[in-house]
């Protein structure tokens, strides 16, 4: 009976993964970035367990950090189900290892070399004992990060912020080129039906890299290991593996139904089943329901924890015995020793050191940031130096980098930003890409605002609906509309129209918030109109940046805020030069040959004027 | 809408003057064709065209049977068409069910949209439903794949260009502007709106735009050239802050002559900014390229030396 019901529930356990899997890639594989309004209720990406702590960190209200919340009763009640159910890293390495294992399970290729060659190397699982130091080093590590601030490195070793770089850097890049070439092969037959991607999916080849680098590692620990990530690198992992201890439900064997055949523990890709000693490590074990499922005697279920008294758990702790002995005689008694720990004083230990180190190294590095800034902001000062301490390389040193409406502050976003590049998917005009330095070492891969491949879109908003960390909040179109994330500067000795006096504009007629008025320049005849920056109604969206013509050093460029601020919005007397006003003084020149008549205008006797 | 209203009410009032359908009409000589169809005072651009293209001659001069006709409308900006900052969605759509109805294989539209969301743009201007509903095709104009390098024999600074593939030698090539404010070129009409044609802006805005514009013409083969100018973008152009600097002056023009098209362009952009108070009413030698490109041969700006047709539609 409980077989049956331990099978029904690893086919739904496969559903419901895969199901998870399509729906939080389907933002990562929307090249028009036309996905529907309803999907962004429902953002996969905002119930990921290291966002939602991020969140519940960053914010001071409860509703912040419900999601976690959740998570953790949620863990709690099953123990690790999240590792098998909502974790797309998880889930990745659970479909790489199943493609690993493909070769063998083919009919067709079972019995060649190569399918039973993959069915030895990858097919067999066994017993591991845990790897609890490590785990708890990872932990301390993820937690260190957060408190310092350090969340692009953070984003190296979270789960999610993983499976993002491989979705971002691969499946999104890869799919935006495929559809290109496709509709470029397309139109060149004269079929226009294939559109190519608004604006370019490219990346930074260090970044492509650097995904390619994720998948293939996962694919060889997926298939040597199974979830060997999970229970070593991860740190949620190893959080939850705490939780998982605690859990009322918990994968159990019946030991007296148990007859050692050995076949769940070849199932396991946790590795966490002993079944000589009938054990299961639910520290490790990620509700996945593979070992009930080719459990022929029925021996093991999905049972309470609580309740069962004593012995459960007596037998629970039987394997530190148990492995002990076998792996002093193996000689690895350290192993022993660490699962010992791991066991008694490993949650209270870690939850005071946690609690200390975290304030003391939020506070410190909050300190280290401030100093930070105001060396930043002091070599090209602003009215109050709230200036951006980055600058691109090869541009303008008064350029400086920005951060997308929505994140408040360039700190705000460094802080909270773990590099899953949901928003350089997300990005509609392209221009958000993974930064391979321009934040630092320290802000590998979080994404900057590149200004040379389009601007910022006065209509879009994207980047704060998907974000989940928090490093961008959600901010509405009429919202973004008004925050000026940065302030166009501009050169009037670089402009086209004082160097080589002629006709340009091409600042003035992109942006979208009017922060540019075109004043008459230079002699009269030549009619020539210069830009004049209006620097409170300017947005900082990047438009007269990407769009001037001047090459090598832009004429005009945008310089990020370090805080960003509301912006002004243009009304008529903000207006230098007013063209009516003339207008008024000279109106018998108006029109042409005809049209002198008293100004009749479009509709007098003759409604032409020409 | 007190603007709009001032205007719509004078135009009614100059078409319901007697005779005045008549005495425009009749300028035209009836033994030439027609060059220029000048309309004024119509119920939408849609309904000015189709008044127009008749007075013209129909579409079946211009579009024979089986052409691959390419419309390149003036779709910028993510703007409604009530900014008018992008051609009118709907004259678009009368124009590619015209050359459908004169036989054509098929109808394709394009413009090289100013910022990376072209499809988007395509959309809000209204453009793509309407040429779509009348059975033509869109195709992107932001990808440097669709551009192909031309050489331009008769340019002075642009001798070479990365030109849209559709407007290579196309077999009808309809260019369709709509008529506003340009914060650069002063007045953008039908020459300027070329540079949705090309890739590579930013070198004609480093190099002397005017001189550019005038440049490209001599290459662009143009069949007709229909200016929208059912609202008139007084100021803040070419992008457009509101609809209100847009008022409506119902005016339109269908021409074979590119350069008289502009600068009869240019005198409505005058006019209707004088009438409305709003705007500067530039004078035709402010706006460079119309004389550059006349110099180059690519058309005349003298309006009284084509065949026109003057019609003011009650």
């Amino acid at each position: 009976m409980r077989g049956v019901f331990l099978k029904a529930a690893r086919i739904f356990r496969v559903i419901f993964a895969l199901a998870f899997f399509l729906f939080i890639s389907a933002q990562f594989l929307d090249v028009y970035n036309d996905l529907p309004k309803w999907y962004y209720k429902y953002n996969p990406a905002w119930i990921q367990f290291t966002p939602s702590f991020l969140r519940a960190v960053s914010g001071a209200a409860l509703a912040s950090a419900w999601v976690f919340i959740c998570l953790v009763l949620l863990s709690l009640v099953f123990g690790r189900a999240y590792c098998s159910f909502l974790c797309p890293f998880g889930i990745l390495s659970d479909i790489l290892r199943r493609a690993a294992l493909l070769p063998s399970r083919l009919p067709l290729l079972r019995n060649s070399a190569l399918g039973r060659k993959c069915g030895r190397l990858f097919g067999k699982m066994s017993f591991a004992p845990a790897r609890n130091i490590v785990r708890a080093a990872f932990l301390l590590l993820a937690i260190f990060f957060v408190a310092m601030g350090w969340t692009a490195l953070l984003g190296f070793i979270d789960p999610y912020s993983l499976f993002g770089k491989v979705a971002g850097g691969m499946l999104h890049t890869v799919s935006g080129y495929a559809v290109n070439v496709l509709s470029d092969v397309f139109y060149s037959f004269g079929i226009y039906s294939v559109e190519p991607t608004a604006g370019s999916v490219a990346i930074p080849v260090l970044s492509f890299l650097v995904s390619i680098l994720i998948l293939i590692a996962l694919f060889v620990a997926s298939a040597f290991r199974g979830r060997i990530f999970c229970n070593t690198i991860c740190p949620v992992g190893a959080f939850l593996g705490i939780l998982g201890k605690f859990s009322l439900f918990k994968m159990r064997i019946d030991e007296s139904a148990c007859v050692k055949c050995g076949m769940c523990a070849r199932e396991c890709k946790a590795q966490c089943i002993d079944f000589k000693n009938k054990t299961i490590d639910s520290s490790r074990c990620v509700d996945c329901f593979n070992c009930a499922s080719v459990c022929r005697k029925d021996a093991i279920y999905f049972g309470l924890g609580i309740g069962r008294g004593k012995s459960r758990i007596a037998a629970n702790r039987a394997p530190v015995g148990g492995v002990s002995a076998s792996a002093g005689a193996k000689g690895k008694g350290e192993n022993a020793l660490s699962c010992d720990l791991g066991r008694r004083a490993f949650a209270p230990r870690l939850t005071g050191l946690l609690l200390a180190l975290f304030g003391a190294a939020r506070a410190d590095a909050q300190g280290l940031r401030r100093r930070r800034r105001r060396l930043g902001g002091g070599d090209c000062a602003d009215d109050d130096n709230n200036v951006s301490a980055f600058s691109l390389p090869g541009n303008r040193p008064d350029k400086r980098l920005t951060v997308p409406p929505g994140a408040g502050s360039i700190d705000n976003f460094l802080e909270h930003c773990t590099g899953c590049q949901i928003c350089v998917a997300a990005c509609k005009a392209h221009i958000l890409k993974p930064s391979v330095g321009e934040f630092g070492l320290a802000g590998f891969m979080q994404p900057f605002m590149d200004y040379s491949a389009g601007f910022c879109l006065d209509t879009c908003h994207d980047c704060s609906k998907v974000c989940p960390t928090g490093a961008i909040n959600f901010v509405t179109k009429a919202q973004k509309r008004n925050i000026q994330i940065g302030r166009a500067i501009f050169n009037e000795d670089l402009c086209v129209v004082k160097r080589d006096g002629t006709d340009c504009s091409a600042c003035g007629e992109h942006c979208p918030a009017q922060a540019i008025e075109m004043l008459p320049f230079g002699e009269k005849e030549k009619n020539l109109y210069i830009p004049h920056v209006h620097k409170e109604v300017c947005i900082g969206c990047g438009a007269c940046e990407y769009i001037c013509p001047v090459v090598p050093h832009k004429a005009i460029v945008v310089r990020g805020l370090a805080v960003h601020r509301q912006a002004k919005t243009f009304s008529d007397n903000m207006r230098i030069y007013r063209p009516e006003r003339d207008t008024l003084q000279k109106k018998p020149s108006v029109g042409g040959e005809k049209t002198g008549k008293g100004g009749s205008g479009p509709a007098g006797a003759n409604p032409f004027p020409f | 809408m007190k603007r709009r209203e001032f205007v719509a009410k004078t135009a009614a009032a100059a078409a319901a003057a007697p005779f005045a359908g008549n005495l425009f009409a009749a300028e035209a000589d009836s033994s030439k064709p027609v060059d220029m169809v000048a309309l004024a005072g119509g119920e939408s651009a849609k309904a000015m065209f189709e008044k127009g293209i008749a007075e013209m001659g129909g579409m079946s001069r211009f579009v024979k049977k089986g052409d691959s006709v390419v419309v390149k409308p003036n779709i910028g900006w993510d703007r409604p068409p009530e900014f008018g900052a992008n051609t009118d969605p709907q004259l678009v759509g009368a124009v590619v069910k015209a050359c459908f109805d004169a036989g054509a294989k098929e109808v394709l539209c394009f413009d090289h949209t100013c910022g990376n969301n072209w499809a988007e743009r395509y959309e809000v201007s209204g453009i793509k439903a309407e040429v779509e509903k009348a059975g033509g095709q869109m195709v992107g104009g932001n990808t440097q794949n669709m551009y192909v390098k031309c050489a331009i024999p008769k340019g002075k600074r642009l001798h070479e260009a990365l030109v849209h593939r559709l407007a290579v030698n196309p077999d009808v090539f309809i260019n369709m502007p709509v008529l506003k404010h340009h914060s650069g070129a002063k007045v953008t009409c039908a020459l300027k709106n070329y540079m949705g044609c090309i890739w590579d802006r930013g070198y004609w805005h480093r190099n002397d735009m005017p001189q550019c514009i005038a440049d490209y013409a001599t290459f662009q083969k143009t069949t007709l050239t229909i200016v929208d100018a059912f609202r008139v973008m007084l100021t803040d152009g070419p992008r457009g802050k509101s609809p209100d600097r847009s008022p409506i002056a119902k005016y339109q023009i269908i021409s074979t002559d590119i350069v008289a098209a502009d600068a009869a362009a240019v005198k409505i952009f005058a006019s209707v900014a004088a009438a409305n108070n709003m705007g500067k009413p530039y004078d035709l030698s402010e706006i460079t390229y119309v004389a550059l490109a006349e110099a180059l041969g690519v058309g005349t700006a003298d309006i009284s030396r084509l065949n026109v047709k003057r019609v003011s539609m009650a």
